[in-house]
């Protein structure tokens, strides 16, 4: 039994260490993309001189989703390395979990702004199209986050529970 | 909590220290003062059996009922 757990334990520190580093290229590449975002505005603004305009607007919108999606990825490194150090189920975990789900949350207002900003002033962007797919899978995350949190959150009392029981 | 543990009376009857007592029934010092000081959630029959044994008294000795509002 205690061996089972053991290999458990091990495979579950190898997840991790492949999870971090999975998220490490995540944020390298979010923060790239951030980067590149602003000579990229520059060029479709060169391109399409009629909606130049638009460039800071939407340039600022994106990088809102862009900083918040990073701040949730940069959060779930606190959580791996509680997984880690075997304190998943403590309050902190709870408290990153439910930052990271308002952070997808929030990712829809923005997206929503950039909507309605784009079909005021295009006609048939094909923008928005990406946007909705960017708003269900942000939803989707926030409720994912919102019910992991939940259950870490039920877990840390049952652990409490166990805990004070002499 | 309505639950009051007399576990420090108990041993100052049978003049017995904590970590005597938990070197007796074999229960972590820290354990026993966390159902010392009443910060414990439930207690396992297991450990009131050893507990009752080792001081020899009755369940009732160790824990008593009391009205949430009753002054001490």
């Amino acid at each position: 039994m205690q061996n089972h757990l053991i290999k458990t334990n091990r495979f579950s520190k190898v997840l991790i260490g492949f999870l971090s580093l999975g998220m490490l290229g995540i944020v390298l590449i979010t923060m790239l993309i951030s980067y590149n975002l602003i000579f990229f505005s520059h060029e479709v603004a060169k391109e399409n001189p009629e909606v130049a305009y638009m460039r800071i607007p939407v340039l600022i919108i994106s990088e809102l989703i862009i900083g918040l999606f990073l701040i949730a990825c940069i959060l779930s490194f606190g959580v791996l390395f509680n997984y880690w150090k075997n304190r998943i189920f403590s309050k902190s975990s709870v408290v990153l979990l439910r930052i990271m789900s308002l952070c997808f949350a929030l990712i829809i207002i923005p997206c929503v702004v950039l909507i309605i900003y784009t079909m005021q002033n295009v006609d048939g962007s094909i923008t928005n199209l990406w946007v909705n797919f960017g708003i269900v899978i942000s939803f989707v995350a926030a409720c994912i986050f919102a019910l992991i949190s939940n259950l870490v959150e039920q877990g840390l009392k049952y652990k409490e529970e166990n805990e004070l029981t002499i | 909590m309505s639950i009051i543990v007399n576990l420090d009376v108990m041993l100052a009857k049978r003049k017995m220290t904590l970590t005597e007592l938990s070197e007796q029934i074999d229960l972590s010092l820290n354990n026993l003062s966390v159902l010392k000081t009443g910060k414990a959630r439930a207690i396992r029959f297991s450990t009131l059996e050893k507990i009752c044994e080792v001081l020899e008294c009755q369940p009732g000795d160790i824990l008593e009922y009391r009205i949430a509002n009753q002054p001490d």
